[in-house]
Formats: C-alpha cells, sequence, structure tokens
C-alpha cells in the first residue's frame, strides 16, 4: 500500500482547510495555512494523537505538536470550556475532547479520500500519549508525513501504512 | 467499573486486556509497550539489561532470564498473539533508557543507553514500527498505559 | 421544540450540538458517550430524536442504531459522523436513519435537519 507524498501533503492542507472555515470559523482558510517541508528545528513533538485504521487504508494516523500548539487549538476549538490547567489528568481530557476530535475529522476525510483507491476504512476512537515532558519520536520505515503550520502553531500529521 | 491496576516490575512483562491499566517505574530501565487497538489487548515489558548473548559464557549455557531485552520482548509478543492479539494492529512505544549516577552516554557504564539500543534492534527485526515517548536524559520516569483505549501517561519524576 | 438525546465521545461535539439546538430552543434530555449509554438513556428519557456518532468506544454508533430501533422502529435518528464514505451513510439511511450529517458541519446543516426530522 503506497500513498504519495503530493497527494498526501493536498489531502491534509485541504481537510485542515475545511475544518478551520468549519469549526475555527477562520474565513479564507486557505491562505493561513502553510505546509512545510519538515519539521523545524527545536519544535517540539510534547503530546501525540493516535487513530488506527484498518479494512481499506491498513495503518495509523498520528498527530504530534508542542503543548503550546495544543493548548491554542483547544482554547480556539472549545472557548467556553476551556481552561488552561497544569493538572495532567483535566490536561488529557481537554486535548483528547479538542485535537481527539480533530484528528477524528481528518481520519474520516483520509478514509473518504481513499475508499475507491483501498475501499472502506474503518477508524478508531483516538489514543492520547501525554505527560509533563515529553519529547516524541516517530520511528517507522513505511511512514509520511505531513506538517502543517496555522496559526496556532504546527502540526505534524504522520500516516504510517503496513 | 473497577479498573485493575498493574504494577509491571523490573525484568517482567504483563499482558492484559481492557480496562485494565499496566503502570511501572523507570530508571535506566526500557518500557516497551504494545497495544492492538482493535482488540484492545496489549502489554508492557520492563526491560532491565539488553541481551542475553553478550552474557553467554560457553556454549552449553543459554540465558534464558527474562531480565534481557531479547527474551522478554518476543515472549511478550508471543503472548500479545496467544490471547488473539493481532500484529497488524499493533502500536510500539518506548520510555526510559536514562543515564543515572552521571555516566556519559558512550561510557561501557550507560546501561541505559545499550537498552535502547537493545530494544531498537530487537523491534526493528521484530518489524514493529515504534514510537519514542521519553528517552534518555537523567530522570526517572512514571508510566501509565491503559488498556481501554491506548492511552499512555509518562511523568517525568525530577 | 423537541426532546433530544444526543450521542458522541467528544465533549466538544456534545457541546456544539448541544448550543445550536438549544438556541434553537430544542431541550437537550441527555447525553451519551458510546453506544451502550445511548440505549438505556433511549429507555430512560424517550427523546423525539436522537443524534448519534458513528466511532465510539463500547458499542459503536450502528449497533446502537440497530438496537433502538428494535426499541421502536419509529424513532427519529440522525448521524452525525466524520466517516463520510458510501458504504457507512448507505448502511445508516438503510437501518432507517434520517440524515447523516457530515463533521465538520455547519449549523445550518444540524439545525435544518433536525427540523426537517420533526
Amino acid at each position: 500500500m503506497k500513498v504519495g507524498k503530493e497527494e498526501y501533503d493536498i489531502l491534509i492542507k485541504e481537510s485542515f482547510e475545511h475544518i478551520l472555515e468549519v469549526m475555527f470559523s477562520e474565513k479564507d482558510a486557505g491562505n493561513k495555512i502553510n505546509t512545510l517541508p519538515g519539521l523545524p528545528q527545536g519544535e517540539k513533538r510534547e503530546i501525540a494523537i493516535l487513530i488506527q485504521l484498518t479494512d481499506g487504508v491498513e495503518g495509523k494516523i498520528i498527530l504530534t505538536c508542542s503543548l503550546t500548539t495544543a493548548n491554542k487549538i483547544a482554547k480556539a476549538l472549545y472557548p467556553d470550556f476551556y481552561e488552561e490547567t497544569e493538572d495532567i489528568d483535566d490536561q488529557k481530557q481537554v486535548f483528547k475532547d479538542s485535537l481527539g476530535e480533530l484528528m477524528n475529522i481528518l481520519a474520516g476525510k483520509i478514509a473518504y479520500h481513499f475508499q475507491r483507491k483501498f475501499g472502506t476504512t474503518r477508524i478508531t476512537t483516538p489514543t492520547i500519549i501525554s505527560g509533563n515532558k515529553l519529547k516524541i519520536t516517530v520511528y517507522d520505515n513505511n511512514a509520511i508525513n505531513s506538517v502543517i503550520q496555522f496559526d496556532y502553531g504546527i502540526v505534524d500529521i504522520v500516516l504510517t501504512l503496513n | 467499573m473497577n479498573q485493575e491496576v498493574v504494577t509491571v516490575g523490573i525484568g517482567e512483562y504483563t499482558v492484559a486486556q481492557s480496562p485494565m491499566i499496566l503502570r511501572t517505574i523507570l530508571g535506566s530501565c526500557v518500557a516497551v509497550i504494545l497495544y492492538d487497538k482493535i482488540n484492545r489487548i496489549g502489554g508492557l515489558a520492563h526491560v532491565y539489561l539488553p541481551s542475553g548473548k553478550e552474557y553467554e559464557t560457553n556454549r552449553e549455557s543459554t540465558i534464558t532470564s527474562h531480565k534481557f531485552a531479547d527474551i522478554l520482548l518476543p515472549l511478550m509478543v508471543e503472548a500479545i498473539l496467544k490471547e488473539n492479539g493481532n500484529k497488524r494492529f499493533f502500536s510500539a512505544y518506548l520510555v526510559g533508557g536514562a543515564s543515572l549516577f552521571n555516566t556519559k552516554p558512550s561510557s561501557f557504564m550507560d546501561i541505559g543507553k545499550k537498552n535502547l539500543d537493545a530494544v531498537r534492534r530487537i523491534l526493528n527485526d521484530m518489524r514493529i514500527n515504534f514510537l519514542e515517548l521519553e528517552i534518555g536524559g537523567n530522570n526517572g520516569r512514571k508510566v501509565h498505559f491503559y488498556l481501554k483505549n491506548g492511552d499512555i501517561e509518562v511523568i517525568n519524576l525530577k | 421544540m423537541a426532546k433530544v438525546l444526543i450521542v458522541d465521545d467528544s465533549k466538544l461535539i456534545r457541546n456544539i450540538i448541544k448550543d445550536e439546538l438549544e438556541k434553537n430552543g430544542h431541550q437537550i434530555v441527555g447525553e451519551a458517550q458510546d453506544g451502550r449509554m445511548a440505549i438505556s438513556m433511549y429507555k430512560e428519557k424517550t427523546p423525539d430524536l436522537i443524534t448519534m456518532d458513528i466511532t465510539m468506544d463500547e458499542m459503536d454508533g450502528i449497533e446502537a442504531i440497530t438496537e433502538i430501533f428494535k426499541l421502536n422502529n419509529k424513532a427519529k435518528i440522525i448521524v452525525v459522523s466524520a466517516l463520510g464514505q458510501d458504504e457507512i451513510i448507505n448502511k445508516a439511511i438503510d437501518l432507517g436513519v434520517m440524515d447523516f450529517i457530515i463533521k465538520p458541519f455547519e449549523a445550518e446543516r444540524l439545525l435544518n435537519s433536525v427540523k426537517k426530522a420533526l
């Protein structure tokens, strides 16, 4: 199973544009998103959200970003309920609800995009990897990633395929 | 529903199903977590030493102690598969391998780094891709692994 | 004005749906995080309408929809899901749901769907 980097970058960028327009109420979302060639030096990966894909596309989609970005995204999605907290459990639940849902939607878009090529894909609920000082690295020879920069920070979306 | 919490000790692995919680504390040891999210089964191995082969003194003796990564990890994988876990759905994670006692990273004393190298090599040999969550450094870590959904928490014990 | 049960494992989505429906005069009688909870809440609260996610732990939306229709084949269910693939939409429609909304959704899309269903 192979997915080209260019196709993947376009898919992720367009997905984010749609999400930004609808969920973040950002007009002109297309001009507010950049695909970067890679994760910039010094950019932290302190939290990860993972969704397993099966049947059609088989593999995983993994979002990583810094805690700063995660907090900004959560605050933008959840303005009436968001409260910045240092409590690990509270933080985890906020991220799971906000970033987890973002990933759920992204996984749905990936599944939709590839349905003709690979068949119907099932997706799982999100898994969250969190802590107080994580430095996450993904080791996978079959992975492709797309690094998105937007107003809330930088997110890296990795697709690993079986 | 009560969630049973099991502590995984040094040189041990534990395989469990949802909704159990596995936890461990690490210094130079490395925790390897495997999770099949579809079947909601997985395991946590607490690797204490890198490779048993380095310690074999003669051809007749075989190191089978679970302390070694190259014994422990295949055993854990086998145990998960026996419980109907599916390797196709595995996510794998590494935590730990700290350099305690102020050893230099390249020092022969740096068991943390040796454990990490051994675990990486073994997972590569088993064709299991992985994420490294919190590795190296000089601090211990506390790890919680939730079999209900695969969530993992790593707390740096600075 | 309708009594609505919201089913989704994401608090964010439950809040979004709740806000929009309450602003338009509907009453949220319950919120469930998975299919199993949805079924017991359906029996307890007898809502006029259910919004149902598909991807959830414990019991997914398709199974919950099937069970709810067994309890009441006239139940009014609108699916709200990130899964927009043809096979999944067709399956839900064949089961008898009134509409299938794909996330992310505009408020208007949700409100029109609820209006049509009631």
